[in-house]
């Protein structure tokens, strides 16, 4: 069989028992995610990749330490967060409001990717530290609330409220010509 | 059952995903027709379920090559793998699949595995030592720039033992430790003709000129023209040209990139490329 077409938990298992290709296809297959959300997280794609980084190592590691309890992308991706907050504190950095992308192309539609890229993460970089990492890992990394609130050390109620809140400032913010009035 | 607004926000991710029983499905639509901020979480839910943002290929490739250098000194999982011989393979396996163009090969994805061992020197690439020297660069005296070079007649070599000269770095690990990013423009336009004027005919004077533009067009970063030779690869008379770059927005040029055009046609032929990291030592 392909080892593309393996779960997630098969090539954990083949990985412990030896074959690191399985590693790397655990790797290439959530790669993008975890850069997606260090880089949501971070507004800096040099830190979103050293975060990348870091996270795919520590699960180089400590894979044998997921006993699947919760799925591997759920483990995979609070081992990303925790990434991104280890580079954001090792480099002193404060969230950056801006991000630099240059378009590639000059088609229209990749403009348009690019732009709508951009909004949802000026949107996202107007939102609280706090709020912006609950909704990132929960909207994007699909993490639990339960797992989220364990993670970063708050209550549950605290975490669904941070992205209830996160949410609608985010879509007010993403949608400024909707009725004024709405809340 | 009528859903509460709190129940509803909970089950907004996976809502937009469609991950939900129909039925659940279902109470969530008839909530999100009667509550207002519900529909604003969704819409912020639903920006973000498709907010991928993948890496560039650059990103990819840098991730790569720092994943197989990291792996190369750590061991993995419950321990359970041959440590050698598993992060070659590791190694090996990252550097697949990333290709931006016919072929990349990331030397540095090699290193600290066993295949360094067997890496040839660049007099088993050549052949003989007046070619080894014609390839690297003339020793510059101390603190002076270090120049591009042109070698004529490099003897036939394959694509991979292309990609042997690649990690060898000598012709580009000057390069990298002198320049930096701030030096492309007053270096690169005079690193351009100094190449070119070395040639041995106008023709291929041209071609060094048009084949150095064509990358510069292709790649949107800092680079430097380092070094050009012509000779064989796979077998096809070629142009090869080196250069130092980077990608970061400051800094020394740390990577270097090697192109192969057959016939020296840089507009219609397909080039062997590969790119990898300066500064590891053999």
């Amino acid at each position: 069989m392909d080892p593309k077409d393996l779960s997630d938990p098969d090539l954990v298992e083949r990985f412990l028992e030896g074959d690191v290709g399985a590693f790397t296809t655990l790797a290439r297959r959530h790669e993008d995610k975890i850069f997606s959300i260090a880089w949501r997280i971070t507004g800096d794609r040099s830190d979103a990749l050293d975060a990348t980084q870091d996270a795919l190592i520590t699960v180089y590691r400590k894979v044998g330490s997921w006993r699947g309890e919760s799925a591997f992308s759920t483990w995979l991706y609070r081992i990303a967060v925790n990434a991104t907050r280890d580079v954001m504190r090792r480099k002193g950095r404060a969230p950056v409001p801006e991000e630099e992308i240059t378009p590639r192309a000059s088609s229209e539609d990749v403009e348009q990717q690019v732009a709508t890229r951009l909004d949802v993460q000026r949107a996202l970089m107007e939102l609280p530290h706090d709020y912006r990492e609950a909704v990132v890992m929960h909207d994007i990394g699909g993490i639990p609330y339960e797992e989220i609130a364990e993670a970063t050390g708050v209550a549950l109620g605290t975490v669904k409220s941070r992205i209830s809140r996160g949410r609608k400032k985010l879509a007010r913010s993403l949608e400024p010509s909707r009725d004024p009035g709405a809340s | 059952m009528v859903m509460d607004h709190e129940t509803c926000s909970e089950l907004l991710a996976a809502f937009v995903r469609g991950e939900l029983p129909e039925d659940i499905h279902a109470e969530v639509s008839k909530h999100l027709e009667t509550c207002e901020d519900c529909r604003l979480e969704r819409a912020a839910a639903a920006a973000l379920a498709v907010a991928l943002e993948p890496m560039t290929e650059l990103e990819r490739r840098r991730l790569h090559s720092s994943l197989g250098k990291a792996t190369g000194t750590i061991r993995p999982g419950r321990a359970r793998i041959a440590a050698a011989l598993g992060v070659a393979a590791t190694i090996a396996v990252l550097a697949v699949g990333f290709a931006m163009k016919d072929r990349v090969v990331s030397p540095s994805l090699t290193e600290g595995s066993a295949d360094t061992v067997d890496r040839p020197s660049t007099e088993e690439l050549f052949g003989t030592p007046a070619q080894d020297e014609a390839i690297m660069f003339e020793s510059a005296p101390a603190g002076a720039p270090p120049q591009p070079t042109f070698a004529a007649e490099v003897r036939t070599m394959s694509s991979s033992e292309m990609s042997r000269l690649g990690s060898s770095k000598s012709p580009f690990i000057e390069f990298a430790t002198f320049y930096s990013v701030a030096d492309i423009d007053a270096y690169y336009s005079p690193y351009t003709r100094q190449l070119a004027s070395q040639a041995p005919d106008d023709l291929l004077s041209r071609k060094i000129k048009d084949c150095i533009k064509t990358v510069s067009d292709k790649f949107p970063y800092h680079l430097l023209p380092a070094f050009a030779a012509s000779g064989e690869v796979d077998g096809r008379p070629s142009l090869i040209v080196g250069f130092a770059w980077t990608e970061r927005p400051i800094g020394a040029l740390d990577q270097y990139m090697l192109w192969a055009w057959p016939d020296g046609d840089c507009t219609s032929t397909t080039p062997v490329y590969l790119t990898g990291e300066i500064g590891e030592s053999e």
